[in-house]
Formats: structure tokens, C-alpha cells, sequence
């Protein structure tokens, strides 16, 4: 006779707190619940509040796992890139979030799941391993990841250098990235402002990349990383010379 | 039972007065230990763990039993509703939503046939929902697995869902508050007097394999401080003579032990040691419910045999 196997909750003994913050996260009522309305009050404060307009929403991929990049300068930023999901990837993209910033307390944790969705993201004490967190959750759960390859918010909103992170992540593999820029985010809520200010915020959505010649080295890493800045830059451009006048 | 406030009925008031007792006893109690074995000691820790979580258990059953019969019915669903999670959760049946999600609207059907007093439907509810699992691997279209999800399902719903739905169906009977106070005191009690008889005079184990702290010595006086404490609570219960008294001690003293190793069953085959972390020193709901879900529906049908229950 065959033997029945039991694969019980990792969160089984575990806190609402400790829900939120663990990682790869299950499928939880109470987590499942706070996104979800997360998500709703999210999308009516985008489109009301900031006027949020979204240009190329159809190149998301309907399935399967996938990287958005964008430019980094505004807490609003990942809150916006959440906004061009479709509802069944609403619980599967993850915004990776620094865990020293995001996930230090109770409250910010509960923000930012229920916002972003966010993954923490070790950044100060074992980068590595989180990048192959990230990695897993591409190739292994197959979701998707929201990811600012700037790594922290640009103090004046110029677009900063891309760090190599990125590039290990997805050189070599056929993991498709999306460049995006957000345009508006640094002056509706720049780095250390308690409000946000009520501006239009305009999200532009590139060509998705592939690297899958690119190999999975140093060298390579920091190419990816270049190429998707120059994405990114050549959307900036494109939206200042036409699209958004 | 009455849609109205019932925190002035008498038999409510009496059984406040035993809890309240019963709460300040234990608490000096405990307290005269904590003072003369030290904070230190593992038991006495453990001990007023367990204690202190009673002080927000209680209020959750009596806020309901004093609201009257809504507050009742949709408590018990509450209590069903997060016991299943519960099970879902250890045996890994959450993962699929299809056969969660059926479990979980059959208990609230069930709950709606309780709020109407359809009696009839309420007994054979099972039947439909037991169908409804086996077609749920058809209309999928999957094999895979699907003999232990669906037996999962069907044991989830009946002793989780059907057998606590019992305890909402004391709210539609007329003397409905009687039982069920008595049924959370004697059961509380029950388990408390298992636990102490058992570390007092514990010596041979009952079954080892399931539970290695259940003793015989533990389990048989447990049986008879019961006993002794539905003697001395059956004058409450309207329609008792010594035979249904006797049924009552047995169900309660005997029942609510099965119950409690039932549920160590479960966890010992998952291989788990709590069911949750909702309350401290206890474990998660199934841990505390325990022998209630084994006890209700026993104690339901017995009463429903020798009284006009409809």
C-alpha cells in the first residue's frame, strides 16, 4: 500500500509576525487577505491620488516567471510596478525589499507585504544568499520578482548605477527581465518626505530582455546590469522626447 | 434558548459564580506554588502558561452563551470553521484549495441548517458532503493523490464541522443554555482533572504510542473526579436521572480523554508536536477543543434520546 505523506504548514506554531516576515511565503488566509486589500487601496490611491497612467501594461508576460526593473527614487516606486500585475500574480511577484529597512518592525512588514508584496532581502549581512532565494523563486516556484538594481532610493531621482545582482540572477538562464522607468515618483514622494505630494505619476513599460547567451560570470553579470541600465535610460528618453511630451 | 440577552438567567449566573470560584482557586493555587517551588520550576511554569491563556479562553465561551442563540450559532461556526483550518494546515490539505474550500462551505451550510432548525437535513448533511468530495477529484479530471485528499476532506468536515455542529444545535433547544453551560464546565474540568490525576498518581502507561504521559491511574481517577463533578452539576440540567447521569459522567470522563488522544493521534502520525500557537501553555485551538469535538455530539444525541430536544 502506497504510504500517505503529511507535508504540514512551515507556519504552523508560528505568529502572525513571523507569517509575514518568513519566506517563501504559503498560502495564508490572514497574508492571502491583507495583500488583497492591499492591493485594492493601492490601486485606487494610484489612480485617483497620483493619476497613474501605464504605458505598454500588455508586455507583462501572462505566465510564468519574470523580473521587472525599474529606476529606484521613491517609496512609491514598487507600489506602482505592482500596479501593471494581473489579479493572478498579485500573490506570486515579490518586490525584493531591504530586509535591515523594510522588515525591522511589525508595522513596516505589514506595509510592505501588503503593498509590494515584499521579500526580504538581506543586504547587509548575506547578500548571496538571498540572491539565490531570488534565483529560487525564479526557477524553482516559477514567480515572479520586482527588483530596483539600484539597490536603495536615489536621493535626487537621477538614475544611479546598476549593481551586478541582477545580472547573476538572470544571465544564462531564459528568465524574460522587463526594463521599466517610472516617471513622476521622486517628485510626488522623493526620499525623506513624511507625505506624499499629489503629481502624476507615469509608468512606462520596455521590450522584455533575454540573456541566455550571456554568460553566468562576473563580466557578464555587469553587462546585463549595463544593458538593462541603458534600457531603462532609452525609455526615459523616449517618454521625454514623445510619449509623455 | 432564548435570541435574547441570557447573562440574568439564573442557571448563567450560577455557573459564573463556579467559574469565577474556580478561577480564583486555581489562581491561589498556583500562586502559593510559584512562592514555595519557585518560578523556576518547569511544571508550575508550565502550569500558570496554561492558566493564565483560561482568563481570555472563558470569556470567549461565555460572551457568547450570555449573547444568546445567534451569538452561539455563529460562535460554533467560528470555532469549526478555525478548527479545520487547523487540520488543513498540519496535513498539508490547505495546499489545495478545491477540497478546502468545499469543507469550508459545507460547514457554513451546516451552520445555516443549524439557524433554521432543520433537523432532518442537519443529521444527513454528511451524506451530500461525503458525495461532493469524491466528485470534486472527477470534475477535475486528477487521480493523483485524490483518495488522501478526499478522505481528509470528509474527516475534516465530519469530526471538525458535524461533530461541533452538534454544539450549535443545543442554541435551538429550548433548555439549550443548561447544556451547554454545563458541557464547557464539566469538559473543562474533565481535562484539568486528567492532567492532575495524571502527574499525582501516574505510574502505568495507557497508550504509550499515542501519548507517553497518559496513565491508567491518571485516566481512571480523572474518570472519577468527573464523575463527581457531573453528580454534583446534574441538579442544573433539567430532565437528568441517574441514569442519564451517569451516561453524562461517562461521556465527559471517558469521551474527553478519546478526544484529547485523538487529536495526539493526528499529531503524532503528521509528526508535529502543537496544532498552532493561538493560545500559550495550550497549543493552537485543537489542542484546547479537543475533547469538546469527541464529547458534543455524544452528549447531543444522548440528551435528544431521553428529552423532547426538538
Amino acid at each position: 500500500m502506497k504510504r500517505w505523506v503529511y507535508i504540514p504548514s512551515p507556519l504552523l506554531a508560528k505568529s502572525i509576525e513571523e507569517r509575514l516576515t518568513s519566506f517563501p511565503r504559503e498560502p495564508d488566509i490572514a497574508v492571502y487577505g491583507l495583500r488583497f486589500i492591499g492591493v485594492l487601496v493601492e490601486r485606487f490611491v494610484l489612480g485617483t491620488y497620483f493619476r497613474l497612467r501605464i504605458i505598454g501594461r500588455e508586455k507583462i508576460p501572462s505566465e510564468g516567471p519574470f523580473v521587472l526593473v525599474a529606476n529606484h527614487s521613491s517609496h512609491l516606486d514598487a507600489a506602482v510596478l505592482s500596479a501593471v500585475l494581473r489579479p493572478s500574480q498579485w500573490y506570486h511577484a515579490y518586490a525584493v525589499a531591504a530586509q535591515d529597512y523594510f522588515f525591522r518592525d511589525f508595522f513596516w512588514a505589514l506595509m510592505a507585504v501588503a503593498f509590494t508584496n515584499a521579500m526580504p532581502f538581506d543586504r547587509k549581512g548575506d547578500p548571496k544568499k538571498s540572491l539565490e532565494l531570488c534565483a529560487d523563486v525564479l526557477q524553482v516556484s516559477r514567480e515572479a520578482i520586482i527588483l530596483f538594481p539600484e539597490g536603495t532610493r536615489s536621493p535626487d531621482g537621477s538614475l544611479q548605477q546598476f549593481k551586478p545582482g541582477i545580472g547573476k540572477l538572470v544571465a544564462g538562464t531564459d528568465t524574460p527581465v522587463i526594463p521599466a522607468y517610472i516617471h513622476g515618483a521622486h517628485e510626488a514622494w522623493p526620499k525623506g518626505h513624511l507625505m506624499p505630494r499629489p503629481r502624476r505619476v507615469t509608468l512606462i513599460m520596455g521590450n522584455p530582455r533575454r540573456y541566455k547567451g550571456i554568460p553566468s560570470t562576473k563580466e557578464g553579470s555587469i553587462a546585463v546590469a549595463d544593458d538593462l541600465r541603458k534600457a531603462v535610460v532609452n525609455l526615459r528618453e523616449s517618454y521625454k522626447g514623445g510619449i509623455g511630451g | 434558548m432564548s435570541g435574547s440577552f441570557q447573562f440574568a438567567e439564573p442557571v448563567y449566573l450560577v455557573y459564573a459564580k463556579i467559574w469565577i470560584g474556580l478561577l480564583a482557586v486555581g489562581g491561589l493555587i498556583l500562586g502559593a506554588l510559584r512562592l514555595f517551588l519557585g518560578r523556576g520550576n518547569p511544571t508550575v511554569a508550565a502550569a500558570w502558561l496554561t492558566y493564565r491563556s483560561w482568563w481570555i479562553i472563558l470569556p470567549l465561551m461565555a460572551v457568547p452563551l450570555g449573547l444568546g442563540r445567534p451569538a452561539v450559532i455563529l460562535a460554533v461556526m467560528a470555532l469549526s470553521l478555525l478548527c479545520f483550518k487547523e487540520f488543513a494546515r498540519a496535513t498539508g490539505l490547505y495546499r489545495d484549495w478545491f477540497f478546502t474550500g468545499a469543507v469550508y462551505l459545507a460547514i457554513l451550510f451546516l451552520t445555516y441548517l443549524v439557524w433554521i432548525r432543520w433537523y432532518g437535513m442537519f443529521l444527513v448533511w454528511p451524506v451530500y458532503v461525503i458525495a461532493l468530495a469524491w466528485m470534486i477529484p472527477v470534475l477535475r479530471n486528477r487521480t493523483e493523490g485524490m483518495i488522501q485528499k478526499v478522505s481528509l476532506s470528509i474527516v475534516g468536515f465530519l469530526y471538525f464541522g458535524w461533530f461541533l455542529g452538534h454544539l450549535g444545535y443545543f442554541a435551538n433547544v429550548k433548555e439549550g443554555l443548561a447544556y451547554l453551560l454545563f458541557l464547557t464546565l464539566a469538559v473543562s474540568l474533565n481535562d484539568i482533572a486528567a492532567y492532575t490525576m495524571g502527574k499525582l498518581f501516574g505510574r502505568s502507561p495507557l497508550a504509550s504510542n499515542v501519548s507517553p504521559r497518559k496513565t491508567w491511574e491518571g485516566a481512571i481517577g480523572c474518570v472519577f473526579v468527573t464523575g463527581a463533578v457531573v453528580w454534583s452539576l446534574c441538579p442544573l440540567l433539567p430532565g437528568f436521572g441517574t441514569l442519564q447521569k451517569v451516561l453524562a459522567a461517562l461521556i465527559v470522563g471517558v469521551g474527553g480523554q478519546f478526544g484529547d488522544l485523538v487529536i495526539s493521534v493526528i499529531k503524532r502520525d503528521i509528526g508535529i508536536k502543537d496544532m498552532g500557537s493561538v493560545f500559550p501553555g495550550h497549543g493552537g485551538m485543537l489542542d484546547r477543543f479537543d475533547s469538546l469535538i469527541f464529547v458534543s455530539p455524544l452528549f447531543f444525541h444522548m440528551v435528544a434520546h431521553f428529552t423532547q430536544i426538538r
